[in-house]
């Protein structure tokens, strides 16, 4: 039975899968030196997010998938120090689901970690990351709505860090719940993972925090012009790996992501709607006795906001040149795949 | 006879039924058979003929076909023009995709490297859509001068015509597209090269399993 178990709950876009690398990473470390374990595999702790959140979808993940969360659970209870379950996804939980979670942990203590940035960038990154799942919701009807839904991640359920925190808080005991904030001005490259490390109890040093790589925003044309993109590649991905690796790893974050442009901007009902969020926010803090380790301000929307630049805003000259920017780099993979295999017939 | 067998210029590239063609109008005693197609078509099937080499926009295509040129060389001698349905050219979609390209590459020379162009720029022209019906914004002046004095020439020197001769008839410029319709094409066009660069790792990872296989 551990010790102590943190489940870090997202926000996703927050610096997730940074820290989940750089920590999987170190795995053997943390276990040997810091009596911190990571339980199971790192799969099985999406997994598991989709087993407490009861999506049905599951089990068509992989034939290992439905025995992830047995396996996490396991794992806790079969260490004695702390045990660190992360996954963005698990955020969209209900109540009831996440309550349910805790229970099943055997832990002296559990505590429930969130990491969250400032509203109007959290909602823009969740949305380009939602498309970068083959998503092909506009920005005007992104997350506009409350969802009750717990298997819709990509919505409020994940980027409203007051309903967030209203569901989960209450299933730990007061002062269990940590919220972990991102300053809006970035700091130190590896401050993000000193500050997570502190609050788990991970050492400073032998962390090499290069393993992670970064994730670069996109150009808000290139952003748009992935949404056009989707309805004539979707059919032609005949797998969630397909689509895994074809549109998010190589097109979207091997050619798409870090390109010079504009970034995307939120509509003006949507910022004041963030804004909203972001007092929301700074309330449930203090409703549900939260440990802040930063700046709770820095979860406001900043007066000095710059001018927004929407999708609505892009030219179809711009995505047209996005696109072909896009086609030529593509073109280029295939013509030095063919030329690495000259026996191939080709086309 | 191999001593009747006319000689064919043939002035575009990407030529449809040109053998059977010239074979037809050689039975008549032609000793040069001259082979064209719609202008229009000839221009642009010229343009993406050269497009992976030249990366140049349509509006810098020349718009001399070579059809007049080749009809006085063969002056003196029996001749006859042979107008050949069109190949498949890029549609207006099409056209405008492969000239935002070109305006692309001369912004950056560096967006493609320049020893990969030609087979980058290959992959690309392969791949926009076709059409036996083409249409361009612009018609350039020299198109529809080549054609008038392909009129003349064949009237003045007794040409004879095969094929269809109304395709010689210069086609009034067309709309430009809609922009949206061409963000839809491109998204498509790179829906294309996406699925053909799949399969080429899917082939070359299987060569690779087999060569492994076989030790």
């Amino acid at each position: 039975m551990a010790e102590r178990v943190l489940i870090h709950i997202g926000q996703p876009k927050t610096g997730t899968t940074y820290l989940q690398t750089i920590a999987w990473a170190h795995r053997e470390l943390l276990e040997e030196r810091d009596r911190v374990r990571l339980p199971a595999d790192r799969a099985d702790h999406l997994w598991a997010s989709l087993a407490v959140r009861e999506d049905p979808r599951l089990a068509s993940r992989s034939e290992r998938a439905p025995g992830a969360y047995d396996r996490v659970l396991r794992g806790i209870e079969e260490w004695d120090g702390t045990a660190v379950v992360t996954h963005e996804f698990f955020g969209a939980a209900t109540a009831e689901q996440a309550a349910r979670f805790v229970d099943r942990i055997a832990a002296d203590r559990v505590e429930v970690l969130v990491t969250a940035r400032e509203p109007v960038g959290l909602t823009t990154a969740a949305w380009q990351e939602s498309l970068k799942r083959g998503r092909t919701t506009p920005l005007r009807a992104f997350a506009t709505e409350p969802s009750d839904d717990p298997t819709d991640v990509w919505s409020l359920r994940s980027i409203d860090l007051a309903d967030v925190l209203d569901r989960w808080a209450p299933a730990v005991p007061e002062g269990h719940t940590h919220v972990l904030v991102l300053p809006r001005r970035r700091g130190a490259p590896d401050e993000l993972w000193h500050r997570f490390a502190a609050l788990v109890g991970i050492g400073a040093d032998d962390i090499d925090v290069d393993v992670a790589r970064g994730n670069p925003s996109m150009a808000l044309a290139d952003v748009e012009f992935l949404r056009r993109f989707h309805p004539y590649n979707n059919p032609r991905m005949d797998s969630l790996t397909a689509r895994n690796r074809w549109v998010r790893r190589y097109l979207t974050e091997g050619h798409l992501a870090g390109r010079p442009g504009d970034r995307v901007g939120l509509h003006p009902d949507q910022v004041a709607a963030a804004r909203e969020r972001g007092r929301r926010a700074l309330a449930a803090l203090e409703r549900h006795a939260v440990r802040v380790d930063g700046d709770p301000g820095d979860l406001l929307v900043p007066d000095d906001l710059p001018p927004q630049r929407t999708p609505d805003d892009v030219t179809p000259e711009e995505l047209v040149d996005a696109g072909l920017r896009t086609v030529l780099a593509v073109a280029a993979d295939l013509a030095g795949t063919r030329a690495a295999d000259p026996g191939a017939t080709g086309r | 006879m191999l001593g009747r067998r006319p000689r064919v210029v043939r002035t575009f590239p990407g030529e449809v039924g040109v053998p059977g063609a010239a074979l037809r109008v050689g039975r008549r005693r032609a000793e040069v058979v001259v082979v064209t197609t719609a202008p229009t078509a000839a221009w642009l099937a010229t343009w993406c003929a050269d497009f992976a080499q030249t990366g140049r926009p349509l509006g810098e295509q020349p718009a001399d076909l070579g059809v007049l040129r080749a009809l006085r060389e063969a002056q003196g001698r029996r001749t006859a023009l042979a107008v050949l349905p069109p190949p498949p050219v890029p549609t207006d979609l099409g056209i405008a995709m492969l000239d935002r390209v070109a305006g692309l590459l001369a912004a950056e020379p560096d967006l493609v490297p320049a020893p990969e162009r030609a087979a980058v720029l290959r992959e690309v022209v392969d791949r926009v859509p076709r059409t036996t019906t083409p249409a361009v914004p612009r018609v350039p002046d020299g198109l529809a001068e080549e054609v008038a004095g392909i009129e003349r020439w064949i009237t003045t020197h007794d040409v004879a015509v095969h094929g269809q001769r109304d395709l010689l008839d210069v086609p009034t410029p067309a709309p430009a597209p809609d922009p949206d319709a061409v963000v839809d094409a491109t998204a498509q066009l790179l829906t294309e090269v996406l699925d053909e660069l799949r399969r080429a790792v899917r082939r070359q990872r299987r060569a690779a399993q087999e060569a492994e296989a076989d030790g």
